[in-house]
């Protein structure tokens, strides 16, 4: 079985490198829109990440927050990047604004088990010293994808 | 989409994350990963609060075939249900397709949920 690599399952148009939202809530609703499902599977799918904010947030520190859970409204894994310039307050663990917003959210059931791999390599990757720097001079999301190619994460 | 099957859908993915929550395995991977979830008993409050919102006779019927499955609840791509992936035949398709009430896999009995 190949390893598998982040940069298969991200594509240009699940990546918004300036995000709009001001709020915990409405960075939710705009990566859930970078999946562009329809109305009613959007709102079922922002309730279901609220939940799961509500045990304890994604934000791990150092900028990063990594929402993610498990829903039926979708039927393969997907992911979405986002980046807010001025900095979202999400309840981070080391209570900085999180500015890198990694998206993840698998079926109820997965033959392929890629949703806890791929949430370990993003939250391994996000832990580099250096990523917080990369991730700033990304400039378009072809550099996003590049990076992702670049660090064979 | 009918009201209560949205509850439904949301319930049904309340129930996938406590169980994840409840391997210990894979709570502890999370931990590893770097997520604190030290609110977990949260999950049980927000399953009450979805459960308050259903329909009585719904609620009894997920819950009757949450004995038999893990997921209750399964989508319908192209005609086909994700929970047996059975083909519904066209006329019941087409119907369900226009209706606002609770609609059943006429082969496995799950609830469907058509997607496209």
């Amino acid at each position: 079985m190949s390893a598998l690599t982040l940069a298969e399952f991200f594509t240009e148009d699940a990546i918004k490198l300036v995000l709009e939202g001001k709020s915990k809530d409405d960075v939710l609703r705009e990566l859930v829109g970078l999946l562009r499902l329809d109305r009613r599977s959007e709102e079922i799918l922002y309730k279901m990440l609220r939940k799961r904010e509500n045990l304890g947030s994604t934000g791990i520190g150092k900028g990063v927050a990594i929402p993610h859970c498990r829903s039926l409204m979708v039927n393969r894994l997907r992911v979405a990047f986002g980046r807010s310039p001025s900095g979202i307050e999400f309840d981070a663990i080391d209570s900085k604004l999180c500015k890198y917003f990694f998206l993840i959210v698998a079926p109820p059931l997965e033959i392929s088990n890629q949703y806890l791999p791929v949430l370990g390599k993003v939250a391994q990757l996000c832990k580099r010293d250096e990523m917080v720097k990369r991730f700033d001079e990304l400039a378009s999301a072809q550099d996003f994808l590049a990076l992702l190619q670049e660090l064979n994460a | 989409m009918e009201r209560q099957l949205e509850r439904l859908i949301l319930l049904q993915d309340l129930c996938a994350l406590k169980r994840d929550l409840a391997s210990q395995e894979t709570f502890e991977q999370f931990e590893e990963m770097g997520f604190e979830i030290d609110r977990a008993e949260r999950i049980e409050q927000a399953i009450n609060e979805v459960v308050k919102e259903l329909d009585e006779e719904a609620y009894e019927m997920f819950n009757w075939l949450a004995e038999k499955y893990t997921r209750p609840i399964a989508a319908v791509h192209r005609g086909v249900c994700y929970g047996c992936f059975i083909t519904l035949p066209t006329s019941y398709y087409d119907r369900i397709r226009e209706s606002d009430e609770l609609a059943t896999c006429e082969h496995c009995g799950r609830i469907i949920y058509v997607v496209d």
